[in-house]
This record gives C-alpha cells, sequence and structure tokens, in this order.
C-alpha cells in the first residue's frame, strides 16, 4: 500500500477515493499578486474541469455506481461476520495476509460464502481498475480475456442490481448487461494513455482556452503560458499528441476535446435505454479515442471550422458515429432526486453518503449536458466572455446557479472545508465520515497494514480526540479494531 | 545554506523554476539543477500537474550571499505560482537550519 509517512506535495488534486479538492488557499504574502492569483484561479479551475467532466460523464457515473457496489459488499461481508471470524481476520491481516485476493494458491481465510462475495468484489474492483487505466491493463494483446470479461459481466449485473432504479435504470425485463470482445486495437492496446490523462488533457486544453481567448490574453502573465506549455510537452499533451498522429493531421483543440468528451461517454447498460451489450471497443474510453481519432484521417468536421456550438458538437457525434460505429451513451436514468448538496449530505449508510453526494451532482451535470450542449465539452469556455461573471464568487454560485460545476468538499493545509452557508456543521461531518469509512473498505479487504490517510484531511486525523470519535464510528462500522494510527497520518 | 536544495511541486512550475535557473547567467555559473519524478498519487488523483522534485545543487564557481539572494527570489516567485515544499536532501553535509522536514522513511538523517 502507499507510503503513508510522505510529506504532503501540496498540491493542487482532485481526488477520487474521497472525492474531495486538495488545494491550499493562495499564498498570503505574494511577490506578485496578480501572478499568485491567476495561477490559483488556474488550478481551481483546472481541478473543477476534473470534477464537471468526470461526474458530468456515462463513465464518471458507472465508476461511482461501480465504486458504490463494491463498497457496500465489502461493509454486507463484514456484517456477515460472526466475532470468532472477525478475531481471526483481523490476526490474518495483521500478520500480512490480505482477506480478499490472496494470490493463487495461497490458503483463503474466508469460507464458502465470504469465498463468493471475494469473487464479486474482486470483479467490481478489477472493471473499475480496468476503465480507469490503460488499454491493455487486462491482457497483454490488449485483450480482455475470458476470465476477465466474466467480471467485467458480472461487475455490470451486480452494479445494475445494486443501483436498480437508484441511480440506473429499472432491470426488471431487461436482459443481462454483456461485454462482447472485438479484434484488437493495436494502437490503444500500445498506447501508455489512461482515461485519467484524458482528463488531464481536457483541462490543460482549457486552460489554453483561457489564455488564448477573451482579454485576458493582453496581460496574462508569460509565466502562466509557460507553466501551460510544459505541461502539455508531459503526459498531460499525450492526447493530443495521440490523436493527431492518429488522424495523421493537425486537429485543434476543439476537435480533440470533442474526441476526449466522446470517449468519456460510452454506452453504459443501465444508464443507456436499450444498451444492455457493448463491446470493448466501444466501452473503453481509450479504445474509443484512440478509434475516433483515426476517423477523423478521412474527414473534416465542421467543429474544426468553427467556433463549437450545441448544434457543432451535436453534428460532431453523429459524425463520428456514423464513421466509427461506436454510440455516444447518455444517461437516461434518473441518478438522484436531491436538488441540493443539504438534501444529498443526509445520514444514509456510509457506503452511500459520498455516492448519494456524487450523483445529485451527476444529475445536475446530464441536465446541463442537454440544455447548454458546449458547458461540459467546452468546461473552458465557461469561464471565457461576460458569461463567466456568474462564476466569479466560488462562495456563491449557488446564488446564481451553477454549483454542480465545482467540487464541495475540500482539503485546505490539512484541514477539511465545506461550503458553510449550504450545508450546516452535522451535514459536513457526515460527508466527512462518509468518505473516510467507505474509503477504508478497500484498505481493510484488499490491503494491510495501517490504514491510509493521504486522500483525507490530515488535521481531524491529527488530533487525538478527533481522531478517536472517527475511530469508533468505523470500528461500529466494520466490526473491526482497526483504526487510523497517530503515526501514520500525513504531516 | 546547504549545497544542495530539494523542492517539490507541480512539474509545469517546476520546470519553469529549472528553466528560469539556467537562463540566469550567475546563477548558471554556480548552480546545477536537475528534475526528478516524485509522483506518488498513483491513480487515486487527478492533479494539476504530475509532482516532481527539483533538485539544485553547487556546481562551480563562487556562491555568495548575491547567488544565494537570488535563487531565493526565483524560487519566491515560483511559490506564487504553485506549492513548493522544500525536502530534506539526503547528501551527508546538511546545515540544521535547513532541515524543515522528515525524509521519505521518516528518518532525519545527518
Amino acid at each position: 500500500m502507499d507510503q503513508t509517512l510522505n510529506s504532503p506535495s501540496g498540491t493542487a488534486a482532485l481526488n477520487l477515493r474521497s472525492q474531495m479538492l486538495f488545494l491550499n488557499e493562495p499564498r498570503e504574502d505574494p511577490v506578485d499578486l496578480v501572478l499568485s492569483t491567476f495561477a490559483w484561479s488556474y488550478k481551481f479551475l483546472h481541478e473543477s474541469n476534473h470534477w464537471a467532466r468526470y461526474h458530468g460523464s456515462s463513465l464518471g457515473v458507472l465508476l461511482t455506481l461501480l465504486r458504490r457496489s463494491r463498497d457496500a459488499l465489502a461493509s454486507y461481508f463484514l456484517d456477515t461476520l460472526e466475532a470468532s471470524e472477525r478475531r481471526r481476520l483481523t490476526e490474518q491481516r495483521q500478520s500480512g495476509n490480505r482477506l480478499f485476493g490472496q494470490p493463487p494458491g495461497a490458503a483463503s481465510p474466508l469460507g464458502p460464502n465470504g469465498e463468493r462475495l471475494e469473487t464479486d468484489w474482486l470483479a467490481l474492483h478489477f472493471t473499475y481498475q480496468a476503465l480507469l487505466g490503460r488499454a491493455d491493463v487486462l491482457a497483454p494483446a490488449g485483450m480482455p480475456r475470458g476470465g476477465q470479461i466474466w467480471a467485467i459481466d458480472r461487475a455490470l449485473h451486480l452494479t445494475w442490481t445494486n443501483a436498480d432504479g437508484r441511480g440506473m435504470l429499472g432491470h426488471a425485463g431487461s436482459h443481462e448487461p454483456h461485454l462482447v470482445s472485438t479484434s484488437a486495437d493495436g494502437d490503444a492496446a500500445n498506447s501508455s494513455l489512461t482515461m485519467r490523462l484524458l482528463l488531464e488533457c481536457a483541462a490543460v486544453l482549457d486552460e489554453i482556452y483561457m489564455n488564448t481567448l477573451g482579454s485576458l490574453r493582453e496581460v496574462l502573465d508569460g509565466d502562466l503560458w509557460e507553466m501551460t506549455s510544459h505541461a502539455f510537452e508531459g503526459d498531460y499533451g499525450l492526447a493530443y499528441r495521440t490523436a493527431e498522429q492518429l488522424a495523421g493531421r493537425d486537429l485543434g483543440p476543439d476537435c480533440v476535446l470533442a474526441l476526449i468528451d466522446f470517449a468519456l461517454n460510452p454506452v453504459v447498460p443501465g444508464l443507456h435505454l436499450g444498451a444492455n451489450t457493448v463491446t470493448w471497443d466501444e466501452f473503453h474510453p481509450v479504445r474509443r479515442f484512440t478509434i475516433t481519432a483515426r476517423s477523423l484521417a478521412h474527414h473534416r468536421s465542421q467543429l474544426e471550422r468553427s467556433k463549437p456550438t450545441g448544434e457543432t458538437i451535436r453534428a460532431f457525434h453523429a459524425e463520428i458515429e456514423a464513421a466509427t460505429g461506436l454510440r455516444m451513451g447518455r444517461v437516461d436514468s434518473e441518478l438522484s432526486s436531491a436538488t441540493s448538496l443539504s438534501e444529498a449530505a443526509q445520514p444514509a449508510h456510509f457506503s452511500e453518503i459520498i455516492p448519494n453526494m456524487v450523483l445529485a451532482y451527476a444529475q445536475k451535470l446530464h441536465e446541463e449536458r442537454t440544455t447548454i450542449r458546449c458547458s461540459i465539452p467546452f468546461f473552458g469556455s465557461n469561464f471565457v466572455g461576460e458569461g463567466a461573471l456568474r462564476l466569479v464568487r466560488p462562495d456563491s454560485w449557488w446564488i446564481e446557479g451553477n454549483w454542480w460545476l465545482f467540487p464541495p468538499l475540500r482539503v485546505f493545509s490539512g484541514n477539511y472545508g465545506w461550503p458553510i452557508e449550504r450545508i450546516n456543521q452535522d451535514e459536513a461531518t457526515e460527508l466527512f465520515l462518509g468518505a473516510a469509512l467507505s474509503s477504508a473498505l478497500d484498505d481493510i479487504v484488499y490491503g494491510t497494514g495501517p490504514l491510509t490517510s493521504s486522500h483525507l484531511p490530515g488535521a481531524p486525523l491529527r488530533d487525538e480526540a478527533e481522531r478517536m470519535a472517527i475511530n469508533r464510528h468505523l470500528e461500529e462500522f466494520t466490526g473491526l479494531p482497526l483504526g487510523w494510527t497517530s503515526l501514520h497520518v500525513e504531516t | 545554506m546547504t549545497d544542495v536544495l530539494v523542492l517539490r511541486g507541480e512539474e509545469q512550475n517546476v520546470r519553469l523554476l529549472a528553466k528560469e535557473i539556467a537562463g540566469h547567467p550567475e546563477l548558471a555559473a554556480v548552480y546545477g539543477t536537475r528534475i526528478t519524478t516524485a509522483d506518488d498519487a498513483s491513480g487515486d488523483s487527478l492533479g494539476y500537474g504530475p509532482v516532481v522534485e527539483l533538485v539544485i545543487s553547487l556546481t562551480t564557481g563562487v556562491a555568495t550571499n548575491a547567488t544565494y539572494d537570488l535563487l531565493r527570489n526565483l524560487i519566491s516567485r515560483a511559490r506564487d505560482r504553485g506549492e513548493l515544499t522544500e525536502q530534506q536532501s539526503s547528501t551527508p553535509q546538511q546545515d540544521d537550519h535547513e532541515v524543515g522536514e522528515e525524509t521519505k522513511d521518516g528518518e532525519a538523517k545527518q
């Protein structure tokens, strides 16, 4: 597991385990106030971009639901244990043998029921990782093997069953979800691209959007331009370079942003009405990206010739669908009935609290996808022109609406922060516990040694009284005498 | 000051700082820079930039108060652009007042 003694880097990040935005306050005594302010804003927008694209995509919703199912299953497994088994498994874990996913041949510490739950948990975990990771993560040849296809089918089935009417469409009467393996796509298989790098590339392209359009370009500090260029030359620009290479020509940022948007939105069984069977080419974001980029070798889209509009992006998707046979996915189900963060932050099973919050945001983001088509694919365009004024005060987004474009939970200098006008302290505590306890489940069933903490604010875990209180909740939740120790909390 | 300074931060900021040091004739004569990968964020995070370390070391030339101040000014401006945490270097010669943080394995090395 990861090292928890590392000094915190202090760098900005949206953590997918806790769904918290790690971003310190701007420097108190900057040498150059303008540079410091803009640099901070760029980071904030870069990370908000991730939030909107991830939760505003069909793949992001699927990943949230896969994770919710996985956590519910781990929690159910722990609930089924008797006292003697709890003791035995705790000892087993402490002696360095993880509970789930022991190497082949090792004696399984679980009974038959536990083994069945373990298989399902591993299928959910594998599918989550496979979608976030490289297209060849499954097998050297880039093709899912029989066992892996079974695991993905199983994960899709479990997720749909878990989310039936609670994020996904009704399952009754539908065919079982099924993944069909298709011919290996060599370009995707050999690429080190991942879903994460697609998201990072989009965020950097949106910075360029801000740099080049609008009046900011007149006053923008050269440093910020250079930083964007440096980011783009590295891994964060890989998707762009790959797309142009496959297309064999220049594509331009709008076109690559539209390709990334298409890649992040496959048809997902349970979300997209009538789509129960998908191919791996159609399902994996990197495969979608490489296949569609290659199709642009043969035709130019209207999108490349004019400023993106709702109509040009819709036409672009239709052209790509016709050229590749891949479909643009939709979310046809109701993800959440909550209309505010406060409604979503109500007490629930600890494996459900963060998904409830995230799905309330996703619901709004997917509505935005249909009402303002450019808003998510070209997120940077929201911050260019007069329309951007509505988004200028991060503390009052909800007054003008649009709160769903920004991550609500924040960690700054190790402290936990939340929008105080929108939720009270009890609700914020509920969200904190939901994030901490649900993400501890992976460590408990799939890790050994101390619980990790780098995805959480350090301050509450360093405070002895708070840490003890959090640990009491965790022990009650898991039934195991495990908790965060002060020694392993990031300083 | 130490003869080796290690700063951890986002790649785009660190690369720009390294370029600024290299582009400054007096500093370039005294300090060498090296960038190493330090990204331990794994797949859990979507970060502003990959986290890297910049190792700034004395090479040749005469380090003076003036070169030190120039270097500190550049670092200070880089801090406007993003977080830079000073890491303890693993070289044997250390000045106590520069030791601000624990090393990766948690042991202060002397």
